[in-house]
């Protein structure tokens, strides 16, 4: 009996250790969105986007963001510069991607599409909000 | 299911692929479903569906959540059967009827069980008309957001803060759902609006005893497990 508690016990141990472990990436997995900034290590890996991960900082103050869209699915990652609106960095560094500028964008920002993927990358600057962004609009599954 | 964290300034709304602001004429919108992206998709394969020169062609409009790399993916999906030779007028409203009629299912599949134990947002106030306002972001040519009267971050935050979150107001119907200004009329609740007039030019199509739509029998939920990895363009 006493072997089958110690058992139970240790089952039950690592059952909660691989919970403790697990937990953290599920709530990250099914998150609706994310605000973090690159010192938030965890979030950073699991949701940026090697492209925002490479982009010119042309701000000490910036931060990331993620959100999953439910209904029209659809995912955006974004990363946003507080106090610049400097975004030439920026523009030569998707030139490099190979990224081109599009005629047309749905949102009041500059589009860019590359041909190696599906993805709408979108540069903006808010000038009254001295603010600076380049958000990727994704959708990667149409049933 | 929207946060606190995801709202933002009113004058950020047209620039922004996500987030949630105020309106004064359409309460909350939700802009990541108010993109039209699907909408675009949509009309593009009716247009390929006419172009295909066959009598009759399959369109299929589809809504859904997917988890973050695509552990996890359900939703909503629909097929018709339209006659070739829709004007453009009728393909709007065919895209308008498959749009509504899948959101409301959606909204529908989101508020029941299991699925209602990780959401809350299930006829979430600001779902279906967001939904509707991305249809009108791409059939109309108006500049639409000074017409919505989009409210500042902190105007935003103290209705948030005053009805608590929107998640508890629920709305199935695609008319905007108010928040009236809690300092200027104190005690108020929500109320119904009226859907702007850019926003009333379509009308969904019923026609079905013409036989140029044909609705399938069983609109399908799709679950699909870890099968793929949305995140392969990373």
């Amino acid at each position: 009996m006493k072997k089958f508690i110690a058992v139970l016990a240790v089952v039950l141990l690592l059952c909660g250790i691989a919970f403790v472990f697990i937990w953290p990436v599920l709530r990250m997995e099914f998150a609706s969105s994310a605000h973090y900034t690159e010192q938030d290590k965890r979030e950073y890996k699991y949701y940026t986007p090697e492209l925002l991960k490479k982009m010119p900082r042309i701000s000490k103050d910036y931060e990331f963001h993620y959100t999953n869209i439910s209904g029209p699915q659809a995912f955006v990652f974004g990363i946003h510069f507080n106090g610049t609106t400097e975004t030439s960095r920026i523009r030569k560094y998707l030139i490099s991607e190979g990224y081109i500028p599009q005629k047309e964008c749905q949102v009041q920002a500059e589009c860019w599409r590359s041909p190696r993927n599906n993805d709408v990358v979108s540069l903006y600057k808010l000038v009254e909000f001295n603010e600076a962004g380049v958000e990727i609009y994704r959708r990667p599954n149409k049933e | 299911m929207s946060q606190r964290s995801e709202i933002i300034d009113g004058k950020k709304a047209a620039v922004f692929n996500r987030g949630l602001v105020y309106t004064e004429v359409l309460g909350w919108v939700d802009l990541g479903h108010a993109q039209g992206t699907d909408i675009i998709e949509l009309l593009r394969k009716i247009r390929q569906g006419e172009a295909s020169g066959k009598e009759f062609y399959d369109v299929t409009y589809s809504q859904g959540m997917t988890s973050s790399y695509g552990l996890a993916r359900s939703g909503k999906v629909m097929t018709w059967r339209l006659r070739h030779g829709r004007p453009y007028s009728e393909q709007k409203s065919i895209a308008l009827a498959m749009m509504m009629a899948i959101a409301r299912q959606f909204e529908i599949f989101q508020s029941s069980f299991p699925n209602n134990l990780v959401t809350d947002s299930g006829f979430s106030g600001e779902d279906l008309v967001s939904d509707l306002l991305g249809f009108y972001r791409v059939v109309s040519d108006q500049n639409i957001f000074p017409i919505l009267r989009p409210v500042s971050k902190a105007e935003a935050l103290k209705r948030w803060d005053y009805y608590v979150k929107i998640g508890n107001w629920q709305n199935d119907t695609f008319q905007p759902l108010l928040f009236p200004d809690p300092e200027k009329f104190p005690h108020a609740r929500p109320r119904m609006g009226v859907l702007p007039k850019f926003m009333q030019n379509v009308t969904p199509y019923s026609n079905f005893l013409s036989g140029n739509v044909i609705r399938s029998r069983n609109d399908k939920t799709f679950v699909v497990l870890g099968a793929e990895n949305g995140r392969m363009g990373l």
